[in-house]
């Protein structure tokens, strides 16, 4: 089974790889504003990685509401993965 | 890294793999500009990708957001002032579906879009050194009449089907014009999935960003293609790629070919391989098997499509593959870079990438019945054109590997040379060479001494042209005709004659052509009332072959001018060597061309 500290792992590798900062680390806080290069064109590749990865599909209308990474986690919750 | 596997990564594992290329490292450089009528920023990054890890650096400008006629039809624009040779356009059909809402005209619809982009794409070659590359239109989904879309005139879909053959019409006629079938692409790989209203919606993703490294990977395909990088010949393992079943134990009436099942799989693969050898792409045979038994199965199974002549190279032992490989490299004398090698066996696979890493080597997939499909995926023989040459190539390529054998009978290369019975046909460029002369400007590397890829407008004018000498020299032999193998343009500059472009075939190296080419040159300045013949060499990665040609053919060094290194050879010191070649001209008896 999933636990919660392994979805914020894999979320967490998504974005580090995607963005290219091994550093990064994920908070509910966490949004585009806070990281230079988190820009419209690697938003959809992270949300494509995150689809890949996670086996999840997100709605046009779940994708416009995500302010922050809370969101994520919290709309991933709702689809199970938590 | 091998191309066929670039359209199997991420964008993630793509650009983190490409961060590692150096421009250093990559033997090509190119040019490039990206124009889209969608977000383009990922596409553009992926196709930069996926040229660095196939060794060609791009330089990249990339156009704002829906600046496509912005950019072409300004002259101050920043696409005119990158001078890219590649213009790549990505023109969204969500876009264009867009505007046909808005068309009140829509008989006209197709027409005027195809003429508009027909309009950019002559404004773009006017400069005459770029190459655009265009991607066709994705079909779309909806079909508002049902089935009757597909031929009725009235609706979206049909614009766009004939918008497509509109642009593939007026393509044909333009040689600086290589077109994307984005269409194809997104069938492939299932249009429900590629057509992404989310990610359109989202994000002005014209398709899902899921694919973009293969089609980043075709379009990679059609650029390195235009500047000469192509497959010619494929490389077949037998037992368990051609056939089900192992030819030594099971025996030729063992062998499973044909009918339905897993035989049918591999016939149809056959068949697959066959259509390539129609079109001019050599097929040679490296099996693990006694060659008279291997040739036995190519002439008694009834269910065979590939013939035992169709095969230019034949080497069926027990020895290393790599090695046997090599050999086949040597008998058709082609860069390892041309050869793509279809072997069930892991272990051989990984053996030859190893050994020849230059060798495209792709995993066929564990069911035959997925080998027609792995084939069109991975993409392998892209080309720019097809020839009459093309056609003939097969012929040729045999002769060649018997030449081969011919010369190893000889104890010295002279008497070899002399029992080949050579006729060097000369001739200006013209309406018939041309097509040739092209192929071979653009695609030659190695015997090409200066790489000036002139374009057809370029070549027709020297042809024309009173100061400029023009002349191809078509080889013929008691083996066969070797086509057309050299091309020279050279340039009256006063009491010199400058030789502007020189290349040869690597295939006729070593069979005097050189020697000829000079005496040719040194008569033809004669006429023209030229004292010298000065040569010059342009280096690139890939001509170092041809460094010491002008010395080696008696020229003296004429110094150097910016990246070009000038030799010089008084016309009446030219002493002829007999050469084992006779000359048959078909040069104008005057003037000067």
């Amino acid at each position: 089974m999933k636990t919660e500290a392994s979805v914020r792992d894999r979320v967490q590798d998504i974005f580090r790889s995607v963005l290219g900062k091994p550093a990064l680390v994920v908070h509910d806080g966490l949004a585009a504003k806070d990281v230079d290069n988190w820009d419209s064109v690697n938003n959809i590749v992270i949300v494509m990685e995150l689809e890949e990865k996670l086996g999840v599909v997100f709605t046009t209308a779940e994708l416009a509401g995500m302010q922050d990474v809370g969101d994520l986690f919290r709309c991933l919750a709702s689809k199970g993965v938590s | 890294m091998q191309a066929w596997k670039l359209a199997e990564l991420s964008i993630p594992q793509l650009a983190a793999q490409a961060g590692e290329v150096t421009p250093e490292s990559c033997a090509r450089k190119v040019r490039i500009a990206v124009l889209g009528d969608c977000a383009t920023q990922n596409f553009t990054q992926t196709l930069a990708s996926v040229l660095k890890l196939r060794g060609c650096w791009p330089h990249v400008y990339e156009a704002g957001f829906r600046q496509v006629s912005q950019e072409i039809l300004d002259p101050q624009s920043g696409l005119h002032a990158h001078r890219p040779s590649f213009v790549v356009l990505f023109h969204a059909v969500q876009t264009l579906q867009d505007r046909w809402a808005e068309t009140a005209d829509r008989a006209r619809f197709a027409t005027t879009v195809a003429d508009e982009i027909v309009h950019h794409w002559d404004r773009l070659l006017k400069g005459g050194s770029a190459t655009v590359v265009h991607h066709n239109y994705c079909l779309p989904l909806e079909r508002p009449f049902g089935n009757y879309s597909s031929h009725c005139p009235a609706s979206f879909p049909y614009a766009v089907r004939r918008i497509n053959d509109l642009l593939a019409e007026a393509s044909a006629s333009r040689k600086g014009v290589a077109l994307v079938d984005n269409d194809y692409q997104a069938s492939y790989h299932g249009k429900r999935a590629w057509l992404s209203e989310r990610d359109w919606c989202q994000a002005k993703q014209a398709l899902s960003p899921k694919f973009l490294p293969p089609l980043a990977k075709v379009v990679s395909d059609v650029i390195l293609a235009r500047l000469g990088a192509l497959v010619k010949c494929v490389i077949l393992d037998l037992d368990n790629t051609l056939w089900s079943g192992i030819l030594g134990d099971d025996g030729v009436d063992g062998i499973e070919l044909g009918d339905a099942g897993v035989g049918l799989a591999f016939q149809r693969f056959q068949r697959s391989i066959a259509q390539l050898k129609d079109r001019g792409i050599l097929l040679a045979v490296c099996s693990k098997n006694h060659e008279e038994t291997a040739r036995d199965a190519f002439r008694r199974h009834p269910e065979m499509v590939l013939k035992e002549d169709s095969i230019v190279a034949f080497i069926a032992n027990y020895e290393n593959k790599a090695g046997n490989i090599r050999r086949i490299r040597e008998m058709l004398d082609l860069g390892l870079d041309s050869f793509v090698f279809l072997d069930d066996s892991p272990f051989e696979r990984d053996l030859v990438r190893t050994a020849l890493p230059e060798v495209q080597v792709p995993d066929l997939p564990e069911d035959p019945a997925e080998f027609v499909s792995a084939l069109a995926r991975w993409n392998l023989f892209e080309t720019p054109d097809f020839t009459e040459e093309d056609l003939e190539r097969v012929g040729m390529y045999k002769a060649n590997v018997k030449r081969v054998e011919l010369r190893d009978s000889f104890a010295d290369l002279e008497s070899y040379l002399k029992n080949l019975d050579m006729v060097a046909e000369v001739a200006s460029f013209d309406g018939f060479s041309l097509p040739r002369v092209a192929q071979l400007i653009q695609r030659s590397n190695q015997f090409n001494l200066t790489t000036y890829r002139h374009g057809d407008s370029s070549l027709a004018e020297f042809a024309a042209s009173d100061r400029h000498l023009t002349f191809t020299i078509r080889l013929l032999d008691r083996l066969g005709d070797n086509g057309i193998v050299v091309c020279v343009v050279a340039e009256k500059d006063g009491a010199d004659l400058v030789v502007d472009t020189w290349v040869m075939s690597c295939r006729v190296l070593g069979r005097k052509v050189e020697e000829l080419t000079i005496t040719l040159l040194c008569d033809r300045a004669r006429e023209m009332g030229c004292t010298r013949v000065i040569g010059q060499y342009r280096p690139t990665p890939k001509n170092a072959m041809v460094a010491d040609l002008f010395p080696r053919m008696g020229f003296s060094d004429a110094g150097i001018d910016g990246e070009v290194r000038r030799f010089a050879l008084a016309v009446d010191r030219h002493l002829p060597a007999s050469l084992p070649i006779r000359v048959s001209m078909k040069l104008p008896q005057e003037g000067v061309r």
